[in-house]
């Protein structure tokens, strides 16, 4: 099996993020509460707890240079975690919504953090130093349903959001004072803050997990229509593609180079996407090998039936026999909410992963000496 | 059914057992049989030779409530005339009841004799009715419809002709499910009747059959429909089949009511039955199972010697954990003794039986807690 | 007649299979709340296509999803103007035996305890069902009682037609 490690922490596992030295682990058992594992010669340990959410945590980030923690949950608050000493201190920063907090990202200069709401809006909060607070800017308009998911452009301006209304845009998050005006932005304008800066609306219905790839070249996303969109080129041209998947819709990707992508999701088995030299992106296989496969004919009704639920028709073969539905056999057992990657080799490209899933295992995924992958 | 027969079992065994008495014995004892029948029978210790008997039976009229309580002339003639080797009939009958007879077997020597006389006194309250009944039909004429009532039930029509006697009962039922099992019942009866000549021919009509053609409106509105029996001069040959088919036929309704009720139950627990095996299968379903509060038993037990394998500190109520750290202090103290020289105390260790852990009581109550509201419904929905 | 039973139920698994995506999501209407949205219905943005699957004209299955709440209704009765004499009491057995189910509807878990209407039997299996049980055990359960609901309705018929014979017989026995 391609997985390294599989650990149980809890029943169900709701988000999970890792230390910058990767010796430990933070992530929500699906409750108010963070838990923070710590990894002691053989074996995981429970470090601390960190409960001062209302209700479940529904997005944990961990910033590899300043070593802080940022939680959110459907409580409606955020709060910033350090650490002093041995214990967890929070801070609570001020969101302004007032609806449930969905997910959190912490940019890539990790001087500001992203956080999606149910309130169908955005806020984009950053560290005011005279006053010692954290202070939220909103981005209210454009959205019509809750946003899901969120990713910061390498530029450390752009912030890419997916929402429940199926579409996804790009947004700038230039702050005065916090962000330089950059020689990096192509435009002769500097894009003021909460400007939209493109619309993709390529969904039907509703679309989780959007990323950058390294370069900040690629757009990738995931429809629940059991799609995943790539998109070139989102600021100047956009040049999108749709690969229609074969069987359950995906909840995250993760770019693991420019040219290649893992997704995660309903299927409990991450799936490997590659674009080749033309740049023509396609599903390569399966990263974990499952001893039952599903029969073709089982696999085109479901596709019939997953086209009857989003408005499109296909068509489809009946089959006879009622198969009693198969477990799935595999590193997790239900559905895999996120992925995050572990270590980097010296060629930028992601050796290791993991993911988290419902069945509250967390599973390390080595991809180094499974998989070739395409730079 | 026992309640379906016409001797009175009840009867006949306590007069067998005053009979075979050692010593005479005062009786005074009332019971109630099946179909509002009362009896009454008393025998003081100073005369022990005379039982008094006497019987209340529900009315057979014209209308729903009768006037008059008393047993016609003939009625009471005919029971004279039955039973006149053993008893006689005393005027005016016991306070409440409609005939009362005051038996005495001495006259008769053989215990054989004895027994017959009492079987025959367990059947009279078929006599009575009987006579009744043939009394009722004698006024119709040669031909004819009368309405009659029996014990305060529905009313039922006998329509008499030349060669037979059609009595005809217009069934009515409360609820559907009740239509639905009668219409079934009323089927099965109607195809049945090839097969049974001694039994009258029964059928079935939605519509009143034309015998009651001229009857009022209100009568005849039935959701269930006419049942009718052909009664022919072949069934009601002889006093005793005479009086066997008018029981059976006077009973009828009751009868139905009782089919259906009987069904009704059935089904109710069959559902109970599909209800419980349903509900294993989504028990099975569960993932972990802390968060099932109804689970089986067997599952239960099987999990629990899983866990105890893998992991002591795991137990749940801290009753458990107490008995299981005596457990421990046990185990280690038997298995700590095996040096030669201490022999007294490993007898006494080994006398300690090794307590097994009780099943946690919860699951049981929460288990009859269900079985107790299934069966609360059902006698709600009767 | 057994043919198209297999049919139906295949359809109706594949069906729940793409369906039950169920993720956690809280209300967007009420702050702090999380809602079935499939039975709010108010942000139709997070509801999907419902799929109607019919057997035959008496029975059929409506599946109607949202993004973290599942509805299954059932039909197996037949509608109280056309019912046929000899309908009836299947169709009093199903009703009952359905309302039965229903009332105790807290040991099913993912049972409805009113019926949507129009509909004979309701399921609704949200989020929190999804993370607590397998999803294939789930779906086995769904086919299996839509199997069962049908067996035992035939079954309770023979038998309620076979007690009136029997009963019928020792009636007339009587007489002998």
């Amino acid at each position: 099996m391609a997985a390294v490690a599989i650990h149980q922490f809890a029943e169900c596992i709701t988000c999970h993020a890792w230390s910058p030295d990767q010796s430990m682990i933070a992530f929500c058992p699906n409750n108010n509460e963070v838990h923070i594992y710590k990894f002691f010669t053989d074996k995981w340990e429970k470090l601390h707890v960190l409960s001062k959410h209302d209700q479940i945590v529904s997005g944990i980030d961990w910033s590899r240079s300043s070593n802080k923690i940022v939680t959110v949950s459907h409580d409606r608050n955020s709060y910033v975690w350090t650490q002093e000493g041995s214990d967890w201190v929070p801070t609570l920063v001020i969101l302004k919504l007032n609806r449930a907090a969905l997910c959190v990202q912490w940019s890539p200069k990790e001087n500001k953090f992203a956080v999606g709401s149910g309130a169908k809006s955005v806020c984009i909060c950053y560290y005011e130093q005279e006053n010692n607070w954290w202070i939220s800017k909103v981005i209210r308009k454009r959205h019509e349903s809750s946003v899901t998911s969120l990713a910061w452009h390498p530029n450390n301006i752009y912030l890419a959001t997916t929402s429940t209304d199926g579409k996804c845009r790009v947004f700038s998050t230039f702050i005065k004072g916090v962000d330089k005006r950059g020689s990096q932005s192509s435009t002769s304008t500097d894009p003021k803050f909460g400007e939209q800066i493109a619309q993709l609306d390529l969904s039907s219905t509703w679309v989780f997990g959007v990323r950058w790839s390294a370069s900040g070249k690629t757009l990738a996303y995931a429809g629940h229509n059991s799609m995943i969109y790539f998109v070139d080129e989102v600021e100047s041209a956009p040049a999108a593609q749709n690969l229609a998947l074969r069987d359950l819709p995906l909840r995250d990707v993760l770019f693991v180079s420019e040219r290649t992508v893992i997704g995660v999701g309903f299927d409990c088995n991450p799936m490997i996407f590659a674009a080749d030299e033309t740049g023509l992106w396609s599903f390569v296989r399966f990263f974990d090998e499952r001893k039952a496969t599903p029969s073709t004919s089982k696999a085109s009704q479901l596709s019939e039936a997953l086209g009857k639920l989003y408005g499109q028709s296909k068509q489809g073969t009946s089959s006879d026999s009622v198969e009693p539905s198969k477990p799935r056999g595999g590193a997790h057992e239900n559905c895999i909410t996120c992925i995050v990657p572990l270590t980097k080799g010296r060629d930028g490209t992601i050796k290791r992963f993991s993911t988290s899933g419902l069945d509250g295992k967390i599973v390390v995924w080595d991809l180094e000496n499974h998989f070739t992958i395409a730079k | 059914m026992a309640f379906f027969s016409s001797g009175s079992r009840a009867l006949v065994e306590i007069l067998m057992r005053m009979q075979s008495a050692e010593r005479p014995m005062p009786v005074d004892h009332t019971f109630f049989e099946f179909g509002s029948i009362r009896y009454h029978v008393e025998a003081s210790a100073s005369d022990p030779e005379n039982v008094y008997l006497s019987i209340s039976t529900p009315s057979l009229s014209h209308e729903a409530a009768p006037s008059s309580t008393g047993l016609p002339e003939a009625t009471l003639q005919e029971t004279r005339k039955a039973y006149h080797k053993f008893a006689e009939v005393v005027e005016p009958p016991r306070e409440g009841y409609v005939l009362t007879l005051k038996l005495n077997f001495s006259g008769l020597a053989r215990p054989k004799d004895r027994v017959k006389a009492i079987n025959q006194v367990s059947l009279l309250q078929s006599v009575v009715l009987s006579s009744q009944l043939r009394d009722m039909l004698g006024c119709l004429g040669p031909s004819g419809t009368m309405k009659l009532v029996y014990s305060q039930r529905e009313p039922f029509f006998v329509s008499k002709t030349a060669e037979k006697i059609h009595a005809i009962f217009p069934m009515r039922f409360r609820d559907d499910t009740d239509l639905a099992i009668a219409t079934s019942f009323f089927q099965e009866l109607q195809d049945l009747g090839n097969s049974f000549a001694r039994a009258p021919r029964c059928s079935w009509s939605p519509i009143p059959p034309p015998e009651l053609r001229g009857e009022h409106v209100d009568r005849l509105t039935t959701n269930g429909g006419f049942v009718s029996f052909g009664v022919l001069s072949r069934h009601v040959r002889g006093k005793k089949r005479a009086a066997k088919t008018a029981w059976i036929l006077l009973n009828f309704q009751a009868y139905v009511k009782y089919h259906i009720k009987c069904t009704r139950s059935h089904i109710q627990s069959r559902m109970r039955q599909r209800l419980e095996a349903l509900t294993e299968v989504i028990q099975d379903a569960s993932l972990r199972g802390n968060h099932d509060k109804t689970r089986s038993q067997a599952v239960l037990k099987k999990r629990r010697i899983k866990r105890r394998l893998i992991s002591f500190a795991k137990a749940n109520a801290k009753l458990q954990k107490g008995f299981r750290a005596i457990l421990d202090k046990v185990k280690r103290l038997r298995l700590r003794i095996r040096v030669k020289g201490l022999d007294r105390l490993r007898r006494q260790c080994r006398c300690f039986a090794v307590p097994r852990l009780p099943v946690p009581p919860r699951t049981k109550e929460k288990e009859h807690r269900y079985h107790k509201l299934a069966s609360v419904r059902s006698r709600e929905q009767g | 007649m057994a043919n198209t039973l297999r049919l139906y139920l295949t359809c109706i698994r594949n069906t729940l299979e793409a369906a039950m995506c169920l993720q956690n999501f809280p209300c967007q209407e009420v702050e702090r709340h999380n809602k079935p949205e499939v039975e709010l219905k108010t942000s139709l943005e997070l509801l999907l296509n419902p799929v109607l699957i019919c057997r035959n004209e008496a029975e059929k299955c409506l599946i109607e999803t949202s993004i973290n709440s599942i509805r299954i209704s059932m039909k197996v009765t037949i509608c109280h103007l056309e019912v046929k004499q000899a309908d009836e009491l299947e169709n009093i057995l199903a009703k009952k035996f359905l309302r039965f189910l229903s009332m105790r509807a807290e040991a099913f878990q993912v049972l409805r305890r009113k019926p949507v209407q129009g509909y004979d039997i309701s399921f609704l299996i949200t989020n929190y069902h999804c993370e607590d049980m397998h999803k294939h055990k789930l779906i086995d359960f769904i086919v299996q009682f839509m199997e069962d609901i049908d067996k035992e309705i035939s079954e309770l018929k023979l038998s309620v037609n076979t007690r009136g014979r029997l009963v019928a017989t020792e009636f007339l026995k009587q007489f002998i």
